[in-house]
């Protein structure tokens, strides 16, 4: 698989994008490569997110592993401000879990395996 | 890998049947046999249809072939159906009665295959792009058997350059995205635009250029109009129950703006997705009507394209505006609106539905109105060898219009 890095900084710049969007000020990132897998936990500060936004947010980067979509539309991560990709991100990774800690800390632990 | 022939690709295999069932109600053997040579081995650059050159039977056997060998490929590398997939079959359907055949869409296919094996990657990844990258396959008719090369060997010359041709084609499609930010659907149309216009440049640096070519076949609105009404209203009474007998969480897909991806398929199902599409092929059929018109191979094929990105962006809400801004143009501009190049052109206008689903229905208008100006100035550029001419022309509107209305409007809090 070509440009690697490039897809997983794209994928943390839409999670970011998503974060900014939804009033947080304070986002913390952290990206590992163990083995095979990427591992990527992001914690923002925000108390804006409704259950409503969690739900939208859990269905789609929960949405099923496409490695075709991810070949084909993979750079059109991160790249909008007006607009995200979180469809695309659920297809270009492999599990996610959502935490909306004391409403006031967003955490998102993703594991990608490209 | 697991191959599986899913009961979406059975619904599409079902239709495929119908087809060459109805092929031969329409037209005798005879009629079909002579009618498919002639879609084999003549040129199949903008705009020939099928239909006006071989017959309606001849076309609808060639469009059950290109489906049928479509879903084999997807079923033989296992992919799952998805919105992409399902636009992709319907696209493939669409052209396949203007442009594409069971034999020429095979060069780009495997030059994309070679592309894979280059990579060290499963062609999985890549039978997306390679079924939308058909859209060049006239370049093997063309250069194959039209006898522009002026020496032997024109049959191994076209299917040569056509593989390289696939061969080049995905890393230039990805690449493609970036410039429109996905507000253009036919992606690949305008990937494929850029470089048919290199080709044709090059070709015509050494002399060879294509003739303008325009078979459109008329006088078939009603038999067509009752066949894609039933088939669309099928859609839409399959969709209902499937959908738990209810048109639930059709009003949240039409929210959805449409930019690329906005896969309906995998975010709301197929119930609801089938529902959408189905709307969408009465409205579209009933636009080239209003608009006065023919139902024919290239039309149906762009009823068919809407239909099928109603699994992967389009829905009425954001399609509307960007058609009525093409009518406009249209009316207002110098060619007539029932002309070929125009209602293809409408029919076509909506790969822009992104943006009225994006920014609003007043930009959607702009970008249809536009878009019409554009197309009819850029086939001259690629010689008629790229099908999606008009996913070209939304590709040079995106790149000129979203920079300037993501600067100029009012963000709304």
């Amino acid at each position: 698989m070509k440009h690697t890095d490039q897809r997983n900084i794209k994928i943390v710049t839409e999670l970011m994008g998503y974060c900014y969007k939804h009033g947080s000020d304070n986002v913390h990132i952290d990206v590992n490569k163990e083995n095979e897998k990427i591992i990527i936990f992001i914690r923002a500060q925000t108390s804006v997110i409704t259950k409503k936004n969690l739900e939208h947010l859990e269905k789609a980067l929960n949405t099923p592993r496409c490695h075709e979509m991810e070949e084909y539309y993979w750079n059109l991560t991160g790249d909008n401000d007006t607009y995200t990709e979180l469809t695309l991100v659920g297809m270009m990774i492999d599990e996610a879990h959502i935490n909306y800690v004391d409403e006031e800390y967003l955490e998102l632990l993703l594991t990608r395996i490209p | 890998m697991r191959r599986k022939i899913h009961s979406t690709y059975y619904m599409f295999i079902y239709l495929s049947i119908i087809l060459i069932g109805l092929a031969f109600i329409i037209d005798t053997p005879a009629e079909i046999f002579i009618g498919f040579k002639k879609i084999l081995f003549e040129s199949n650059i903008l705009i020939t249809d099928y239909m006006e050159l071989a017959g309606i039977g001849a076309a609808f056997i060639n469009m059950a072939l290109v489906v049928l060998a479509s879903i084999f490929l997807l079923v033989f590398v296992g992919i799952k159906p998805n919105g992409s997939t399902v636009a992709a079959l319907f696209t493939m359907a669409g052209f396949s009665l203007f442009g594409k055949n069971i034999v020429n869409i095979w060069p780009i296919v495997l030059g994309i295959w070679l592309y894979s094996r280059y990579q060290k990657e499963k062609f999985i990844n890549y039978v997306l792009i390679a079924l939308f990258a058909t859209t060049l396959s006239p370049t093997v008719n063309e250069l194959s058997f039209i006898g522009h090369l002026p020496f032997y060997g024109n049959v191994l010359i076209g299917i040569l350059l056509s593989t390289f041709i696939g061969f080049i084609f995905p890393p230039l499609a990805t690449y493609c995205l970036k410039l429109h930010q996905g507000y253009n659907l036919y992606n690949i149309g305008f990937a494929a635009g850029l470089l048919a216009t290199l080709l044709m440049s090059f070709l015509r640096a050494f002399g060879i250029n294509t003739e303008n070519r325009l078979l459109w076949s008329t006088g078939n609105n009603l038999m067509f109009f009752v066949m894609l009404f039933t088939l669309f209203t099928t859609m839409i009474v399959v969709g209902y129950l499937q959908n738990g007998k209810s048109f639930k969480d059709l009003l949240r897909l039409y929210k959805k703006p449409g930019r690329l991806v906005s896969d309906f398929y995998l975010l709301f199902g197929r119930g609801i997705t089938m529902v959408n599409m189905g709307i969408l092929g009465i409205y579209s059929t009933l636009f080239v009507l209003i608009i006065g018109g023919d139902l024919n191979g290239p039309t149906i094929g762009g009823i068919l394209t809407i239909v099928g990105f109603g699994a992967f962006g389009k829905h009425l809400r954001n399609v509307f505006p960007v058609m009525v801004g093409a009518t406009l143009s249209s009316l207002l501009n110098i060619w007539q609106i029932n002309s070929p190049s125009l209602v293809l052109g409408i029919l076509f206008s909506s790969t822009l539905a992104p943006i009225s689903g994006q920014f609003g229905w007043f930009y959607g208008v702009i970008a249809g109105f536009l878009h019409i100006c554009l197309t009819m100035n850029l086939a001259y550029l690629h010689g008629g060898l790229n099908l999606y001419n008009n996913g070209f022309a939304g590709g040079i509107a995106c790149i000129i219009l979203i920079p300037i209305i993501t600067a100029f409007r009012k963000e709304r809090e």
